[in-house]
């Protein structure tokens, strides 16, 4: 079985990381989680449900003892996306933080120069971050010398449900940067795609409105984990290279080769 | 059996108790009514949509619910006739309306994936909405016209019940651990004022906006599927037209926040232009209590019956909720008992009663 998926010294059980938002009840997420078991939560921190009166919630998510990531989900630049750090590092007493600043507000594109001004800023105040991106490679460069040791590029605009645009910038990514955690976040729509991103060697992948919207989302968070450890599996296994003609994996004995020509 | 009648205290004034002193003394029992505040008080249910829309909600509610909402708006019917007139409730069974912007259309597509019954909803284009709605028309090219679902005006419902009921009201805050020693049975109805005896409720903000607008009319509710603001905005009798509702993880319903009514007015204004210059009559907020699974539950402890976490669900399953308080207390069975004394509580490995008939 494949090594485990370790971040900052802690262990995580699965490299499946569920997002907790939009589903039909809190107990809906309780069963995708108990079907799924992710290593990892993310969490989206309203300023208003952070105080106490929100704290029921917060008491169900903590409840699962799962690591949380709480996200900046909504922040539209570096000064917002500190406040919120600093609160979600008050509610979950954690100091990870998926870094997400938003620069397209209908698409949710992320803003990359934000994201490296609040990376940096945030890097400074200690934090551990996760910062979600587009696949641009110099932009991944910039955050890696920032001191970013996990990089999270978007598959497709978050929600959407597209899957991999490019795979090709997903491949450079991961070839550019090989002892960097790297974890698909934001455009999985389907098992499948999870594993595509697992077979390009990810190490992670990040999902959520794919589970919460589904009709089940308890058997939908079942079948990505499941996607996800085959995806694993298989990059690990060596994939074999693609070519342009069929080649039989059984030998024809009846069939001499000179006479498949005609 | 016992159909003989009882002493009967319900606590809380909104429309889940309401409901139940209505259903209940109806069939007999004497009934009195304690509520802390002024009647009608502003609370959960005084704020509410008055959506009777069960499939709408099918993201809120499972499949197995939507029966039971069926039957919930048949009951509206019936209480809106024994009223009198439709103008006491605004009662409207004209189907409700989701629309979505063009770049949002996959949104109203993965709704439907969620709706296994294609007979209750019909695809709408330019020109049929252009019949329904046609003020609307011509910002969505698409939609889907949900036929069985209806409205009311909550306030007015709530005031015209409490003028046609005859039953006691006390104004006093109730104790049903007190109360139960004086009364046969109490119907605990506090929504989220019942927390601190039942720590698995809890409170979710909503938020909402009534304005006035004279240029703009609206036979049935429109749901506007937006990917981050699902809302809906419903027609009222004077021009008046309500829009909700947030859904806010916190039982601080103190304030409305700039950033929620800014995400309200804004799906408003791009409802129609007119809003721009529509009049603000009421800017609110109230806290829908909710369970784990956000659904309502019959609480059986001895002669107490909690009946609790209505969530979006208020108006639409109150009265089968009290229908089947009704029944049980009669010791007789009813269809949807078990919908909602039949999970049993977390932690909690007794089997759910329903049959009170040795309780009291």
């Amino acid at each position: 079985m494949s090594k485990a998926l370790h971040i900052d010294g802690t262990i995580l059980k699965s490299r499946l990381f569920l997002g907790t938002a939009g589903y039909p009840s809190p107990e809906a997420l309780k069963n995708a989680i108990a079907a799924s078991k992710p290593g990892l939560l993310t969490v989206s921190l309203r300023r208003e449900s952070a105080s106490g009166e929100g704290q029921k919630f917060w008491d169900i998510i903590k409840s699962f003892n799962i690591p949380v990531l709480p996200n900046t989900a909504g922040c539209h630049g570096a000064a917002q996306a500190i406040t919120t750090a600093e609160m979600a590092r008050e509610v979950f007493d954690t100091s990870w933080i998926k870094l997400e600043v938003i620069g397209d507000d209908y698409t949710l594109q992320p803003d990359p120069f934000g994201l490296v001004e609040a990376a940096e800023a945030l890097i400074n105040k200690g934090f551990k971050v996760f910062p979600y991106m587009t696949d641009d490679m110099v932009l991944a460069e910039r955050l890696v010398d920032l001191g970013c040791d996990i990089l999270m590029p978007w598959g497709a605009p978050i929600g959407s449900g597209r899957g991999l645009n490019n795979p090709f910038a997903l491949k450079a990514l991961r070839a550019r940067f090989p002892t960097k955690t790297l974890v698909v976040d934001a455009g999985i729509g389907a098992p499948s795609h999870a594993a595509a991103a697992m077979e390009l060697g990810y190490d992670a992948v990040l999902l959520n409105t794919a589970v919460s919207k589904s009709a089940d989302p308890a058997a939908m968070a079942g079948a990505f984990a499941k996607a996800i450890d085959a995806g694993r599996e298989g990059y690990l296994s060596g994939l074999i290279a693609q070519q342009e003609t069929a080649s039989a994996s059984t030998p024809m004995i009846d069939r001499p080769f000179w006479h498949q020509e005609g | 059996m016992s159909n003989t009648a009882k002493r009967i205290a319900v606590i809380g004034a909104g429309i889940m108790g309401l409901c139940a002193v209505r259903e209940l003394s109806r069939s007999g029992h004497e009934v009195v009514l304690y509520e802390k505040n002024h009647l009608p008080a502003r609370n959960a249910s005084y704020m509410a949509g008055g959506m009777l829309a069960p499939y709408s909600e099918i993201e809120h509610m499972p499949r197995d619910w939507i029966e039971a909402g069926l039957e919930g708006i048949r009951i509206w019917e019936r209480i809106t006739h024994d009223l009198g007139r439709a103008a006491q409730t605004e009662f409207e069974r004209a189907g409700s309306l989701l629309v979505a912007h063009d770049e949002d259309r996959y949104i109203l597509e993965r709704f439907q994936n969620h709706l296994t019954d294609s007979a209750v909803f019909e695809h709408v284009d330019t020109t049929k909405i252009m019949q329904l709605e046609p003020q609307i028309a011509e910002r969505f090219s698409g939609g889907l016209l949900l036929k069985e679902e209806a409205h009311l005006h909550p306030q007015k419902t709530i005031e015209a019940m409490l003028k046609d009921m005859d039953f006691e009201q006390r104004h006093e805050i109730a104790d049903p651990k007190q109360l139960q020693q004086e009364y046969d049975y109490v119907i605990d109805c506090r929504g989220y004022g019942a927390e601190k005896e039942d720590y698995a409720l809890r409170g979710v903000k909503g938020e909402l906006v009534i304005v006035r607008n004279k240029e703009f009319y609206l036979r049935r509710p429109v749901r506007l599927m937006h990917p981050r603001y699902p809302l809906y905005v419903v027609p009222r009798k004077g021009n008046i037209f309500m829009i909700g509702a947030t859904m806010i993880e916190t039982a601080n319903s103190e304030f409305v926040s700039v950033r929620s009514s800014l995400e309200l007015l804004s799906a408003l204004y791009s409802l129609h232009p007119t809003f721009g210059d529509a009049q603000i009559v009421d800017i609110a907020a109230g806290l829908r209590p909710a369970y784990s699974n956000n659904l309502p539950r019959i609480r059986v402890k001895g002669n107490v019956l909690g009946c609790n976490g209505l969530f979006r669900h208020g108006f639409l399953l109150a009265p089968i909720m009290a229908e089947c308080v009704e029944h049980m207390i009669n010791g007789k069975d009813h269809k949807y008992t078990t919908l909602f004394t039949g999970a049993p509580d977390e932690g909690d490995n007794q089997r759910p009663r329903t049959d009170l008939r040795s309780a009291a």
